[in-house]
């Protein structure tokens, strides 16, 4: 692409766009606004700056949907899923890319985990329950992390496979003829050399557990390892159509995530790029 | 490569289970955890299943019967169908949009693509709340609408029938445009500036450049954003659950709302029915969907 120096001027064009840019996510910036109000003031002027700034919505939405708690309910479910998933997803793409013999069992077994891409995840859900309370995982985060794992298994595997197999053997069979064994040279030479797509996977995987509803919907019924997501869902309940209350809980929720993308957007746009580019 | 015929046990241990190996810890969890619920998910859809006891009865193709005889159901899966085709058709054509817009020398461009972005990370049930506000009987759309035409609008569109099934649609859309925006972004990127300005050269007007020239080389993109929306919206739960739970009346009941609702309800070899028509449904869907646009990037 070209570089011009005319462009630093907005053309009438690029305003129009920025305009309805703007329009599109007004929703997200109301709700900054309104939950700083009063329902009175909500009502009467949605669209204006709070007269006075209540900060008292933050402070009891924080304690009432119990957000260090839910919090960290989610951080650690979050946390497990990823880490142990990255880590799995990428030890078995490199096996299934690399194995030397016994091709036509590899291919069954990669089919196997491309499967999931076409299952609708509600379809494990029915049985899920009482599996897990027969295995003593009920109502535990790592319970409901190792359900993310498997369900999230065939993206994951996916994402890396077709990355690995661009990857030159050439560096791998130099470490084989040194006496490497496959998990020394997954280990010491293809997993840094993946740190680029297993970070994108990793961003990806964090925000496809953390934001999901319903597994801990599901799973985990009792209120002390409520998820942010289930936390809002229920704070609702509690406060039926104070609006700025519930405004300054979806504020505090959304929050982290913010961060998160503010971080991250540039894994999580290449991530999602990448795979339109492949197709 | 070795010959599948000559293998001796130490190419077995060699070539083989090293590799093997590396595959089962992901394998094993992978089974434990989705496979083996999917399945007994089928065969449970065959049961009496309440979720707990496991002396359940096999009842044959009673729960499929009684399920396509269910009006809910069979309107579940009108809904499904209608909510499926508005959210492909909407999220791709505006998101296209969106795309060829920002596929300029703006000096916005990264700002816009990334605010536009926005809604697709934030958890559904957070959009799902901002947007029964601006639909509810006191919201934003009210409000404006009131203001626009200077007399009182006081409708809720989630509780209307005839309008929530469209005001939800628009909120699934409005989440997953700057996604598919993402997608056909990427793909713009990737088409030779020279062949655009060749045919401007040629003095193609800007409506036959789009037809004969980008939108054919946007095939790949359009095969991935479409297959995303087809799959995303004939399962969507979170949304619907979250405006309007099904209702009113049954007016937004999807397949993937029923089935849980039945859960919530005990009956489980009934939910596990409904999810494994929702199965076929989806595998049918994406397969024909895929043919067509697969087709259409060979014809290139």
């Amino acid at each position: 692409m070209k570089k011009n120096n005319r462009k630093k001027i907005l053309s009438v064009q690029e305003i129009v766009i920025i305009v309805i840019v703007m329009l599109m996510i007004t929703p997200l910036f109301l709700v900054l606004l309104n939950s700083l109000k009063t329902e009175g003031e909500l009502i009467l002027s949605p669209l204006s700056l709070p007269q006075k700034v209540r900060w008292e919505n933050y402070r009891q939405a924080f304690s009432n949907m119990g957000y260090i708690r839910s919090f960290t309910n989610t951080f650690k479910m979050t946390f497990y899923a990823t880490a142990i998933g990255v880590f799995l997803y990428s030890m078995a793409a490199y096996g299934l890319v690399r194995a030397k013999s016994g091709k036509r069992f590899f291919s069954a077994m990669t089919f196997l985990f491309f499967l999931t891409l076409a299952v609708p995840p509600q379809l494990s859900l029915v049985p899920l329950s009482s599996f897990l309370s027969r295995i003593h995982l009920h109502e535990s985060h790592l319970g409901v992390s190792l359900v993310f794992i498997g369900v999230n298994a065939g993206f994951g595997v996916f994402l890396l496979f077709s990355f690995i197999s661009t990857v030159p053997i050439a560096l791998e069979e130099a470490a084989e003829i040194d006496g490497c064994t496959p998990l020394q040279i997954f280990w010491h030479i293809v997993l840094p050399l993946m740190r680029a797509p297993v970070t994108t996977l990793a961003v990806l995987l964090s925000l496809r557990v953390w934001n999901n509803f319903l597994y801990p919907l599901i799973l985990l019924s009792g209120k002390e390892s409520r998820t942010l997501p289930l936390s809002v869902f229920f704070f609702k309940g509690a406060d039926y159509e104070n609006w700025p209350l519930l405004f300054a809980a979806l504020v505090l929720a959304i929050f982290p995530l913010l961060i998160f993308y503010f971080f991250m957007q540039r894994r999580i746009i290449s991530g999602i790029s990448d795979g339109a580019v492949k197709g | 490569m070795n010959n599948i015929t000559t293998l001796s046990k130490l190419t077995i241990k060699r070539d083989f289970l090293p590799y093997f190996w590396l595959i089962v810890p992901a394998l094993l969890v992978y089974l434990t955890f989705f496979l083996y619920p999917v399945m007994s998910s089928f065969l449970y859809s065959f049961t009496n299943f309440n979720g707990f006891n496991l002396n359940y009865d096999f009842r044959g193709l009673k729960n499929y019967k009684v399920l396509f005889g269910d009006p809910v159901f069979r309107q579940s899966i009108t809904h499904t169908f209608v909510f499926g085709i508005l959210v492909v058709v909407f999220q791709n054509l505006i998101a296209l949009f969106f795309a060829i817009a920002l596929n300029k020398n703006f000096v916005s461009k990264n700002l816009l693509r990334t605010l536009l972005f926005m809604p697709v990370m934030i958890s559904p049930v957070i959009v799902g709340y901002i947007w029964q506000f601006i639909y509810s009987t006191n919201g934003l759309l009210n409000y404006l609408l009131s203001n626009m035409f200077n007399r009182s609008f006081h409708v809720n569109y989630l509780s209307d029938g005839r309008t929530a099934l469209i005001a939800v649609v628009i909120t699934h859309v409005w989440i997953w445009i700057g996604y598919s925006a993402t997608i056909y972004l990427a793909n713009l990127q990737n088409i030779s500036s020279e062949l655009i300005e060749n045919a401007d050269l040629e003095g193609c007007s800007s409506w036959n450049r789009f037809r004969y020239i980008i939108w054919p080389l946007l095939a790949p993109a359009t095969t991935v954003s479409v297959s995303l929306s087809v799959g995303g919206s004939l399962r969507v739960f979170d949304i619907i659950y979250v405006m309007t739970g099904g209702g009113p009346g049954y007016a937004t009941e999807t397949i993937a709302t029923f089935m849980v609702k039945a859960m919530q309800k005990n009956y489980f070899g009934y939910a596990a029915s409904s999810a494994v028509v929702l199965l076929i449904l989806v595998l049918l869907a994406t397969f024909i969907i895929n043919r067509y646009l697969r087709g259409r990037e060979i014809d290139l």
